[in-house]
Formats: structure tokens, C-alpha cells, sequence
């Protein structure tokens, strides 16, 4: 297993920080302060510096201090005992540019991948609340970092979806348009039958550590189930959609297919959405990352990092401190958390033989402070 | 931009449309042609004329051609019974500077692309299958793009002929010939492996 970690970063106006430069511990990194200190910040930072981009949906010029025309995040890697600098850095009406060890990169798809990281914070409720597409994107994120030609056949497949779509849109009768039809369709159900497929194997995988994962959590009292919702029989798309062309052509777009298909969150058989509490929908989303966590270690052999923004968010204390067990030095790499209470925070770690720092954030100043001052 | 001469104005405006040129560069061309002989800039404009009064599409191979044919489907030293499929002239320019293509050429003059408006009626798909019965054709090449329009017309081509008794062949897609393993992209690396050819094939090339 490969080892990951971030040895220290320095941020120069990026969102509330002028000029900080932090190094951090290899295990656990708390981060505590008050409401608007830039707790999330510091871990949007590390998320720019692994997957070029940010995590709170805030377009890069956003990030920038208000008083500077630039941003530059540096970290300094080690990985597998190999020192790598990443630099990131915005400036407005430039182009965003990122550097590996002083080299830009043309395509920042080859960057994505090589420094893995896992993300769960309040926005997570996003998989609940809004739409398909958000769980599409989860499930399709996932396995396109894992499988290269699975982001090939989806990249090929939306391609050629946007020209049946096209098609359709231009609303001319059935006949005149059915030859075109047979071969997008054609098309469209081979890629989409494959797609279907992937998604399925890896369900099986993912479902299954989900379920192991929340049954820690909520101390062996509640079952989830995750289950996919296809809008076509596996093999079955080009078929499919040669029935449905009447329909699409009345609505103007394509009905069915992979780009359709959903997943059902189910909580002891009902629906989370509406049946489960705050804190079991926390769980549940901590279920699902920890999930994918683990299926990034096991295929890319390496642990990922790990950002927990705003730790104690809506969990009981049985469910925090059975959580901090779940993440235990054998099966977790470097981890980041934020907190508004430390105290609450270090209570749980008391007694624990792991190594953390801990960091005080006050007017967008981040100081390391000693586990014993604290106590 | 303000003109001086609303005559030199029209000029500019008339360069910057074509494309690539922006408002600088049509002033820079314009004032150039201004500097020049009277008999100079008529000869230029009378090469335009010409080109485009005379250039004419090939009615065979709807090729770009000064005459009612082309010279490539006049020539009776190539081999009309193999037809190469491609996208527009461009693609026949390229072709034929491999030196490794003897047969005839069928222009489409586009590929199949709803969202730019191009339907398989735009192209010239029509005269195909009277062409491949009046050249006796044997094989049909297809040379298009490797993107999903290309793939698209290939596969509109492909259930177009399927009644055809004609054999139906793509150009290779795999690694670029020079090329480094460790450079070349997974999908096209990924490629070449499931499409290997036998070793002979690749040294007994004609």
C-alpha cells in the first residue's frame, strides 16, 4: 500500500488568508474555530491541490481575496517518500494553471487521480435532496477514476446523445428521420448497454461495503439498501429505444437510457429522502464515502486523504465516537477535520495512540497549538 | 476602428470577413493592396473571379474539379472498383500525398451532425450505390474522422450498403506510426491492443 500525505501548504490570497503557511501531521489534522474563519477554506485548498478544483461549488475567481487580483495554493506531497510540489494558481481573466514539480500540465485530467482524496462535508445532503443527476455524478465520478475506458464509453455515449437529441428537436415526422435513428441508436445501445453493465459490477462492490460501514455506525440497529433504477432491461437499450422514438420525438429528447437511471436510498426499506432522521442521513452519506473511500484504496493501492468538514454535523455522540473508530491508522491514510468545539472534538481522540496536530484558526491565522494547553 | 475614407472602410470590412482574419489584419492587407500597381491588384482580383466562376464539383466524386470530371476519376490507370470514402477535398489532398491510394475518391462533403444542422440529405450520399454498380465496385473504403459524427456517417453508410454485395473496410486506428508506448493515450493504446494485427502484415506492406 502506498503512502500518501500532505506535508505542508501555503496559501497566498486565497479566499480569507493573505499569506499562510502550515505543516501538517501525516495522521490526524483538527482544525477548530469559529463560524467564518475559513475552516472549509483550508480544506477547499487541499482539494484544489489534489483535484483542481473546488469542492463548495465556487468558481475559482470567487475564491480570490478581495484585495488581491490572484490566487496561489502550494502543498508539498509525499508520496511513497517521494517529495511532490503542486501549485495551483488563479488570476483573473488568465487561465487557471497547474504545476507538478515546477511542469504545467496541458490537461489537468491527467493530474486527477494521481493525489486521490475523499470529501464529506454538509453538502453531501445534495445526494438526498436534489436531483438524479447529482447521484449519477457521484456514481459516474467514481468509476471513471477507476476505469478509464468506462469515461471513454460515457464521454462517447453523451456525444452521440446530444445528436439524437439534436435530431429530435428539429421535429420532423417519423419517416424522414428513421434511417439516421436506426444508427443512433444503434449506437446509443451499445455504449449505453456496456455502461449499464459497469455501473452494476460496481454496485455489487459498493453496496455491499456501504451497508458494512453503516451498520458500524448505527451500532447494529438499522439496514440500508441502495438499489439502482434503470429505465431499460440490461441489453436491451437499442431495442428500447426503437420503441420510445414516438415519444421522444413528441417531448424532443431522449427518454431513456444510462443518463436517465437513478439510485434509491432506502432506510429499514423506506426511502431516506422522507423516512430517515438528520443524523441517519449523515450516516448514511458517511456510509456511502467511506465507501468509496475504501474502493479507491483497495484499486488504486494507496490510502487516500481524507477531508471530514464539520465533524460533529448533525451525529449523535455514540454515532461521533463509533465513527472515529471506523477511522482507524490500518485503514486510513492523512485526515483533515474541522470543528467549530474542540473540546468536544479532542475528548475522542484522548487515550487513542494516534498522532495529531491540532490548529487554532483566528482572524484568518491558523496556529498549531499543544494537545496539553487544551486539556 | 474609425476610417478616413469610407472606400477603404467597405475594403476592410470585406477582408475581415473571411475567416481568421480579425479588423487589424484586413487594414494591414487593404492599405498593402493600396500601395500596389493598378495592374497588380487587377490580376489579383481576377484570379479570384476565375477561381470562382470555373471551380466546379466533379460530378462523379463530387470532388473539387475544373472540368465536368475530375482528373483522378479520368484517370484510367487507377483502380475504380475500389472507392475511399472521405469527408471533403481536404481529406483527398491528404489521402493522395500518401502514395499508397490507387483507387477512386467519393467526396460526402460533410458528415452526419443534427447540432450543426447536417443531415445525411446534405450530403452526397445519393449517386453512391448507382456508382458502385456502374464502377462494378468491390470495396468501399471508409476514411472519416475517428468522432462520433464519423462514426455516426460510417455506420449510416454501412446499413445504406448493406444490401450491396460490396466488402465494406475502415483505415486502421491504433498508434500513431513513431510513436512512444509511454506517450501515446490509454484509449488509443487501449485500441491497438484489442485491434493487434498478425506481425506479418506489418512488414510485408506493398
Amino acid at each position: 500500500m502506498l503512502e500518501l500525505y500532505l506535508e505542508k501548504i501555503s496559501l497566498l490570497y486565497f479566499k480569507n488568508y493573505f499569506s499562510t503557511e502550515v505543516n501538517f501531521s501525516n495522521q490526524v489534522n483538527i482544525i477548530f474555530g469559529n463560524n467564518g474563519e475559513g475552516k472549509t477554506n483550508m480544506l477547499d485548498a487541499i482539494h484544489y491541490l489534489c483535484l483542481t478544483k473546488s469542492f463548495l461549488n465556487f468558481s475559482d475567481v470567487q475564491n480570490i481575496h478581495p484585495d488581491s487580483n490572484s490566487f496561489l495554493i502550494k502543498g508539498v506531497f509525499n508520496k511513497n517518500e517521494i517529495t511532490n510540489e503542486i501549485v495551483c494558481s488563479v488570476e483573473k481573466e488568465q487561465k487557471k494553471v497547474i504545476k507538478k514539480n515546477k511542469k504545467n500540465y496541458e490537461k489537468f485530467a491527467e493530474h486527477i487521480g494521481q493525489f486521490p482524496l475523499v470529501v464529506i462535508s454538509p453538502l453531501d445532503f445534495f445526494l438526498i435532496n436534489e436531483g438524479s443527476d447529482y447521484r449519477r455524478r457521484f456514481l459516474d465520478g467514481m468509476l471513471s477514476q477507476l476505469n478509464s475506458n468506462y469515461l471513454e464509453n460515457l464521454v462517447q455515449y453523451n456525444k452521440v446523445l446530444a445528436q439524437r437529441n439534436s435530431l429530435l428537436k428539429t421535429k420532423q415526422n417519423l419517416n424522414s428521420i428513421e434511417g439516421l435513428l436506426d444508427v443512433y441508436d444503434f449506437q446509443l445501445g451499445q455504449l449505453g448497454n456496456k455502461i449499464l453493465e459497469e455501473r452494476v459490477k460496481f454496485l455489487e462492490e459498493f453496496i455491499n461495503l456501504c451497508n458494512q460501514i453503516y451498520l458500524v455506525l448505527s451500532g447494529n440497529k438499522e439496514i440500508i439498501a441502495l438499489e439502482y433504477q434503470g429505465s431499460f432491461a440490461s441489453d436491451q437499450l437499442e431495442t428500447e429505444l426503437v420503441n420510445s422514438r414516438n415519444k421522444d420525438l413528441q417531448i424532443g429528447y431522449t427518454t431513456i437510457g444510462p443518463h436517465k437511471d437513478d439510485l434509491k436510498f432506502l432506510l429499514n426499506n423506506m426511502p431516506i429522502k422522507k423516512f430517515a432522521s438528520q443524523g441517519q442521513q449523515k450516516s448514511f452519506l458517511i456510509s456511502l464515502k467511506l465507501a468509496q473511500y475504501s474502493i479507491f484504496k483497495n484499486h488504486l493501492n494507496i490510502k487516500p486523504i481524507l477531508l471530514l468538514d464539520d465533524f460533529h454535523d448533525k451525529l449523535d455522540a455514540s454515532r461521533v465516537g463509533r465513527l472515529i473508530d471506523l477511522l482507524n491508522p490500518q485503514d486510513f491514510g492523512q485526515i483533515f477535520i474541522t470543528d467549530t468545539d474542540e473540546k468536544k472534538l479532542i475528548h475522542h481522540f484522548e487515550g487513542k495512540s494516534r498522532d495529531f496536530k491540532l490548529f487554532n484558526l483566528e482572524n484568518s491565522t491558523v496556529n498549531e497549538v499543544s494537545f496539553k494547553t487544551l486539556t | 476602428m474609425n476610417f478616413p475614407s469610407k472606400l477603404i472602410e467597405d475594403a476592410v470590412n470585406a477582408f475581415a470577413s473571411l475567416p481568421g482574419i480579425g479588423k487589424k489584419t484586413a487594414l494591414r492587407l487593404t492599405l498593402n493592396l493600396l500601395k500596389r500597381e493598378e495592374h497588380e491588384v487587377n490580376a489579383f482580383l481576377s484570379s479570384l473571379q476565375k477561381m470562382k466562376a470555373n471551380v466546379g464539383y466533379c460530378k462523379s466524386c463530387n470532388n473539387i474539379s475544373d472540368a465536368q470530371e475530375c482528373e483522378i476519376c479520368t484517370n484510367k490507370q487507377r483502380n475504380h472498383q475500389l472507392i475511399c470514402i472521405v469527408a471533403d477535398f481536404r481529406d483527398v489532398i491528404a489521402v493522395e500525398s500518401t502514395n499508397q491510394f490507387r483507387g477512386v475518391y467519393h467526396v460526402l462533403g460533410g458528415l452526419i451532425s443534427p447540432m450543426d444542422g447536417i443531415g445525411p440529405n446534405d450530403l452526397n450520399l445519393e449517386n453512391l450505390v448507382d456508382r458502385i454498380t456502374k464502377n462494378e465496385a468491390t470495396e468501399i473504403l471508409l476514411a472519416l474522422a475517428t468522432t462520433v459524427e464519423g462514426d455516426t456517417t460510417n455506420f449510416y453508410i454501412y446499413r445504406k450498403l448493406k444490401d450491396v454485395n460490396i466488402k465494406i473496410s475502415t483505415i486502421a486506428r491504433g498508434m500513431a506510426v513513431g510513436e512512444d508506448i509511454e506517450y501515446t493515450d490509454e484509449v488509443t493504446l487501449g485500441r491497438s491492443i484489442i485491434n493487434r494485427v498478425p506481425f506479418e502484415n506489418t512488414f510485408s506492406s506493398k
